[in-house]
């Protein structure tokens, strides 16, 4: 074992690629696994010890509904996280924010993703703050589910303090399976998963009119066309007479997705030795033809204990992804904008998607294409792969003082290829482009760690550690603006390169911190604990990169501490906790620059520099489009909670209850929207002030608890209430949306995030007012906030003998959504609603004089057209049923080498209950940056039927 | 208590080396790599002049085209947003693009003149202020009051407020002549190769001031109805051949191409037309200049013809086999945008000397200014007699007839057809169908929606908050 392991050290040194696993902190005395947290940088506390909320979840409750992207996987899960995918195609990227995720104005406020330790990339590469781009994946999604032991949620800022910067929006603390095993006997475990998968809700539909306008017309999105009755009409699309009859486009396009996942492990313990090896693979196929997502795992994990006082840990994680992927949003390839508004007078499958002379059959005409066109001929693929290293020394000088080393490293490449074959609607001459991302991340850390019995009732736990962070990144894109000829992606089909400068784009941040974790003990009932860390930025001018912060929490277990009848209150904790953390900017935001001349409109990719004019090439620069600031300092939060944990009858009852306050202030906004006469579109400012407060609550409840059954139940409960306090001298920050409206912004005096557009211009009593007959509107008005008012969880689980049965419902109440996919299929007289286009409506509202609105308009084009984005402003409610899985767990008899057999059946976003119209409102069009609350054709969510099988030997 | 100290130095070394190469790296070294590597921390003068001059010429010819194109009629969209602007239906998202745009060329222009005037460059200075002038005037002559005085200055003023257009024209006219005097100063010589409108020849710029303020001063007929004339009196140094039109070109790749085809052909978008208004017109006159204006249907069995979309008509033609569109002389992909012609100053002489009773100083300038376009588009100077000739194109001594000639030549500067109606009347146009103003064509463009936005107060407090189709009815300053 000494000789594996010197070799295994001297690979990861030669290629300096080294990462960690978890401190063996052995010391800590611990009973049950449940009580054991594991903390910032690796640390194990006990559970009661901790000044701080933190929610535990086991691997196996994130696995069990076949779910390949863990975030999505920890939804409902735990009080104070909220989920938001994307949308529903295989490997497309969800947003995670825990408590609100609201600190910051603009920067990011996703959690921090450590993997044993090591803290990794949950990059969204895709979409992230935009209203087109590809849906590939956040990269904590390359991690193999099966592989998970448990994940710890750290929400405050107080639990991580000590990761600084990114830890201070939560921390997502994953822990892989160890291969510890009692017996000596090596565990084999094979699990196999498949899933069909549907389209949870689709919009709905009026079947009786054709496209066109008036008459029957081609070349037009719009369905205003004549009443389908079987004519005979010419379309030039087709090629020839078509006899006019209602097609269910959906019903012809969408197939059902099938989701196959299979993962085998083996995990031994043997001369002090642990090891833990697995293997797995998913392929899912989307609901949309050719497009499919397939990822691949292999990890390795190894502990082992050199000697009484060395031990070392070494884990590595290969993870690779191939997919082709949807595009996303407002791109004109995005299938499902195009499949959405096909009008149901097209046979979309029977007319097919290319004519005799290779174009394009597009009955629709502009930039959106033949949704079959977009699956076929135009493609965005991702191959990805990624190495995640870890190594761990640990030497214990003496009992109560080790010292531990730890190096981990996230590499990830991600090689995308985006497609547009020629004769495509937008880009008629066809586009290629190679683009691929680098990122690297390298963390080393050395920690002193110490844990003394001072007195028979005092004990002092202390860590003192420094680390290093660095992380580069690199675009690197060839792109083809142009190609010779049809259906060939290769670089030698390329007719014309782009020469934009921007097709090679690199950074590189580091990051040094110094810090102390200091726990008091009084008789193991009473805990302070004090923490504080000093950093050093590289992203932040010299006068402003240092900078401070510390924290401080405590922790009292009264049941321990007073005699208090066990029977009724089994345990009994409170603590309360404050803090302050900072975060440092992205790199490149303080010292100004030109850019590469560059000139486009709203419509065409311009004209861009370096350029042959006049015969010569000439180079050209303009003033960057966003003003730096030499003086950028770092954003501060205070976070204050208090607590209680309280078991009752046995633990037969749980609750555990959080209320948190945090303060944000100097919000760094890299693109601050300005007055573009200023000369500048966007401006790096430190802005104003946001708060946060609110409330997380789990009740955990075991109504029956027999040898042979069970019945546990959980209730997940927050509510969070943002408030953006101060924005300095403007009234709002744009986060994100369309460039002009519908956007969301965060206003001064609000909760953070309303979405902003045009409403019903009204007068001073609220009357409508009606010209014509048509509202008026107005735009730039307030149409709500998108944060819930609150969010919760019910899980239940039902053990009977070997079979479970558990299910979750997920809930959310409040907040707004603006469905711009209702917008537009009204727009387009495909919604069920406009079948009544020959009726006539009076507007409710009051004509310029003062007078009732008398004057009736036909519900034709003209109407809709008329309609404010406030139309389709929706209060955000939602149930979904969102898991249950029954099956059946044993043993088998007479085949002494399986442990056990598992087998079962699961559903996964079963139902769903809102009144929000045609689209499922857990979805995002803006990408899963902070703008969220608008959803406009974003790929629908899927329901999942699958079967699992697991055993082990 | 020995043998623990011995252990501890002994793996403390060991230890020591594994990370000695992480944490003895010098930190300030590793700390100082804030540069951005992926743009320039300085840029020349020469490569700021030519990306602002293209810059201007790229929004001049697209976006502070389209809209003003499709109010005069030059444009009529089938689908989409031309289709919307033919109608009237223009809003503050659909102005966002200009005004940005438009603002960032002045960023560019201002970039110019800070540096010029730091190295004394003043050369460079005065090319800058004409340009700056000139883009000022598009934007006020579109939206009416804009920032002006507290403008371009990046985050020392995020929220400029507006200054009104009467107080901004007296600045602009100053402007102007302040450029040409710096033109002049002979403060070194214009890169040949950077000045992609002029190659570096200081007297056109000299021409391009004097007739920038003969145009400036012109749309002031309402206002002042002499300043024009005045000026012309003073006999300027004026664009007055074709050979000296100030142009922006284009080049021949997708990345260099000219706005309009941009629009037309790359963006695969389809929904452009011209008018049924012009093309009519000029096929009415036998106007020659029609098969370099425009583009012949190119499928179906009207392939070959000129026949443009009456304004408003919703008739969508992706297949292009209904109507023409822009055609080889500002459309093909290396077009050049105008700035100012020959042919338009001299339909400015043309304009005034008919205020001024002199009709005959009135028919040259007209007769050389069409004379002029034609040469400019590669017609001769014959084909122009003979189209002088007809009887409906004839000087006939009217202002309407010079300002139908005039609006049949500024094709491709609708913004300033827009001007001259509504200061003139004329053409007259008959409003497009199915319009969002009640029949009312449009005086000019509401306010962006990141104004409304982010400069909300400012806003406000001067022009106002637009709103929505009832603010573009009403006049600028000098319309009033």
């Amino acid at each position: 074992m000494k000789k594996l392991t010197t070799s295994v050290l001297a690979a990861v040194f030669s290629s300096s690629l080294v990462v960690a696993q978890e401190v063996q902190n052995d010391s800590t005395q611990t009973k049950q696994i449940e009580e054991v947290v594991i903390t910032a940088m690796g640390i194990k506390r006990q559970d009661k010890a901790l000044g701080y909320a933190t929610a535990k979840v086991g691997g196996e409750d994130l696995s069990r509904a076949g779910n390949q992207n863990i975030t999505n996987a920890l939804g409902g899960k735990t009080p104070g996280v909220q989920v938001i995918a994307s949308g529903g195609a295989p490997g497309s990227a969800s947003r995670l924010v825990i408590r609100g995720g609201a600190k910051s104005l603009t920067g990011n406020n996703e959690p921090l993703y450590v993997i044993d330790g090591v803290p990794i990339s949950n990059a969204n590469d895709g979409n992230y703050n935009t209203v087109s781009g590809i849906s590939s994946p956040n990269r904590a999604a390359d991690i193999n589910p099966d592989d998970i032991e448990s994940i710890t949620v750290l929400r405050g800022a107080a639990g991580a303090v000590l990761y600084g910067n990114r830890g201070s929006n939560g921390v997502v603390v994953i822990t892989t399976k160890s291969g510890k095993v009692r017996g000596g006997r090596p565990i084999i475990e094979f699990s196999s998963q498949i899933a069909f998968d549907n389209a949870l809700k689709l919009p709905d539909y009026q079947t009786e009119f054709a496209q066109g306008y008036g008459s029957y017309r081609e070349g037009t999105s719009l369905s205003w066309g004549p009443r389908i009755q079987g004519q005979s009409v010419y379309s030039s699309a087709a090629g020839g007479n078509i006899t006019l009859q209602s097609y269910d486009p959906r019903k012809q396009f969408l197939k059902t997705g099938i989701s196959r996942s299979n993962s085998i492990s083996l995990s031994h313990s043997f001369n002090k030795s642990n090891i833990f090896f697995s293997a797995g693979h998913s392929l899912q196929t989307s609901i949309v033809p050719n497009q499919e997502y397939e990822k691949t795992n292999f990890r390795f994990n190894g502990t082992t204990q050199v000697t009484d006082k060395l031990d070392l840990g070494a884990s590595v994680s290969y993870n690779r992804t191939n997919g082709n992927l949807p595009f996303a949003g407002q791109d004109g390839n995005n299938p499902i904008f195009a499949l959405f508004h096909v009008p149901v007078s097209w046979n979309l499958k029977g007319n097919g998607y290319v004519n005799a002379n290779g174009r394009q059959v597009n009955f629709r005409g502009g930039s959106f294409d033949n949704p079959y066109w977009s699956v076929y001929k135009n493609s965005a693929t991702t191959k990805s792969e990624r190495t995640i290293l870890g190594l761990n020394l640990g030497y214990q000088f003496t009992d109560w003082l080790k010292l531990s080393y730890r190096l981990g490293n996230d590499k990830l490449v991600d090689n995308r290829v985006i497609f547009r074959d020629m004769y495509s609607g937008a880009y008629p001459n066809g586009y290629l482009a190679y683009d691929d991302i680098a990122r690297n991340e390298l963390t080393s850390t050395v920690m002193l760690n110490f844990d003394k019995q001072l007195t028979d009732r005092l004990n002092l736990t202390a860590v003192l550690g420094q680390d290093y962070n660095k992380r580069t990144y690199t675009n690197t894109a060839l792109i083809g603006t142009s190609l010779s000829q049809p259906g060939i992606i290769a670089n030698y089909n390329i007719a014309e390169y782009y020469t934009g400068a921007d097709n090679y784009n690199t950074s590189k941040r580091t990051l040094f911190g110094a810090f102390a974790d200091i726990t008091l003990s009084y008789s193991n009932y009473l805990f302070l604990n004090l923490v504080g860390r000093q950093e050093w930025s590289s992203t932040l001018p010299k006068h402003n990169r240092s900078y401070f912060y510390p924290g401080a929490s405590l922790s009292f277990v009264f049941t321990d501490a007073f005699d208090i009848n066990r029977n009724f209150l089994s345990y009994g904790k409170v603590r309360a906790g404050i803090s302050k953390t900072a975060r440092d900017a992205n790199p490149y935001l303080v010292y100004q620059v030109y850019s590469s001349a560059k000139y486009r409109d709203g419509f065409t990719a311009g004209v861009t520099f370096p350029a042959v004019l006049n015969g010569s090439s000439l180079t050209g620069y303009s003033v960057a489009n966003t003003a730096r600031n030499e003086d950028l300092k770092p954003e501060f939060t205070t976070e204050y909670e208090l607590g209680a944990e309280l078991k009752f009858l046995r633990n037969r009852i749980g609750l555990d209850f959080t209320y948190f306050k945090n303060v944000n202030t100097d919000l760094i906004v890299p693109n601050l929207q300005i007055s573009p006469a200023s000369g500048n579109r966007y401006g790096v400012v430190n802005l104003g002030e946001t708060r946060n407060q609110g409330i997380e609550a789990a009740l955990n409840i075991v109504p029956v608890r027999k040898k042979d059954f069970s019945w546990e139940l959980n209730f997940n409960f927050s509510k969070v209430k943002s408030y953006v306090a101060d924005i300095g001298d403007i009234e709002s920050v744009r986060l994100g949306g369309f460039s002009a409206n519908p956007a969301i912004y965060a206003y001064r005096g609000e909760r953070y995030g309303t979405i902003v557009g045009t409403a019903y211009a009204r007068d001073i009593n609220g009357n409508i007012i009606v010209d014509n007959g048509y509202p008026t509107i107005e735009d730039g008005v307030k149409l709500g906030s998108v944060e819930p008012d609150w969010t919760g969880s019910i899980n239940s689980s039902f053990k009977y003998k070997g079979v479970y049965l558990t299910a979750q419902v997920d809930i959310r109440r409040g907040g707004y959504i603006w469905n711009g996919t209702e917008a537009l299929l009204d727009y387009y007289g495909v919604s069920a609603k406009t079948a009544n286009r020959e009726e006539y409506i009076v507007v409710p509202g009051v004509t310029s004089t003062g007078a009732v609105n008398t004057t009736p308009v036909l519900q034709n084009l003209d109407y809709y057209d008329t309609l404010p984005d406030e139309e389709y402003v929706y209060k955000n409610n939602w149930v979904k049923l969102r898991e249950i899985t029954l099956g059946y767990s044993f043993r088998p008899a007479g085949l002494p080498f399986v442990r056990s057999i598992d087998i079962g059946v699961y559903g996964r976003n079963l139902a769903l209950w809102t009144k929000v119209p045609h689209i499922d409102p857990e979805s995002s069009s803006f990408g899963t940056g902070n703008a969220q609350g608008a959803s406009r054709f974003a790929f629908p969510s899927t329901r999942s039927f699958g079967f699992s099988f697991k055993v082990q030997f | 208590m020995k043998k623990i100290k011995f252990d501890i130095l002994k793996y403390a070394m060991v230890l020591g080396l594994v990370t000695t190469p992480f944490i003895a790296i010098s930190c300030r070294q590793e700390l100082d790599i804030n540069v951005d590597p992926n743009n320039p921390s300085n840029a020349s003068i020469t490569s700021l002049l030519s990306a602002s001059q293209v810059g201007l010429g790229y929004v001049l010819g697209g976006e502070a085209t389209r809209m003003p194109a499709s109010v005069m009629q030059h444009y009529a969209g089938h689908r989409g947003q031309p289709l919307n602007y033919a109608r009237y239906n223009i809003t503050s998202s659909d102005t966002e693009g200009n005004w940005t745009y438009l603002y960032d060329v002045l960023m560019d222009l201002k970039e110019v003149e800070n540096k010029g005037t730091e190295s004394g460059e003043q050369v460079y200075v005065g090319v800058s202020k004409l340009l700056q002038a000139y883009t000022f005037s598009v934007l006020t002559d579109l939206y009416g009051d804009i920032p002006f005085s507290e403008a371009l200055k990046s985050m020392n003023n995020s929220t400029p407020a507006y200054d009104t257009q009467a107080n901004i024209y007296p600045q602009l006219i100053a402007m102007v002549e302040d450029g040409i005097a710096k033109v002049q100063s002979g403060a070194v010589t214009l890169s040949s190769s950077a000045d992609v409108v002029y190659s570096g020849d200081v007297n056109k710029w000299v021409k391009f001031g004097n007739s920038l303020k003969l145009r400036l001063l012109n749309h002031l007929s309402k206002k002042d109805p002499s300043a024009a004339a005045n000026f012309l009196a003073t006999n300027p140094d004026l664009i007055d051949s074709y050979t000296d039109n100030a142009k922006v070109p284009f080049g021949t790749t997708a990345s260099s191409a000219n706005p309009i085809y941009q629009f037309d052909k790359l963006s695969g978008r389809t929904d452009q037309a011209v008018a049924s208004t012009i093309v009519d017109k000029m096929a009415s006159l036998s106007d020659p200049r029609i098969a370099v204006y425009f583009e012949p249907i190119e499928n179906g069995a009207l392939a070959g013809q000129y026949i443009g979309n009456t304004p408003g008509s919703n008739d969508e033609d992706s297949a292009k086999e209904k109507y023409s569109r822009v055609g080889s002389a500002y459309a093909s992909i290396s077009s050049p945008v105008m700035l100012i012609s020959a042919a338009e100053v001299n339909f400015i002489k043309a304009e005034i000397y008919q205020n001024a009773g002199n009709a005959a100083g009135a028919q040259t300038a007209y007769e050389d200014a069409i004379t002029q376009d034609f040469l400019a588009l590669g017609l001769s100077s014959s084909d122009a007699t003979t189209y002088l000739a007809n009887v409906n194109v004839t000087f006939n001594n009217t202002l309407e007839r010079i300002m139908e000639q005039k609006w049949i030549t500024m094709f491709q500067s609708s913004y300033e057809s827009w001007v001259d109606w509504r200061r003139t009347g004329f053409p007259m146009l008959t409003p497009a169908s199915n319009n969002r103003t009640g029949s009312v064509i449009p005086r000019r463009l509401p306010y962006p929606t990141v104004e409304i936005n982010v400069n909300g107060s400012n806003l406000a407090a001067g022009p106002g908050i637009p709103t929505p189709y009832v603010t573009l009815l009403t006049s600028v300053w000098w319309d009033q």
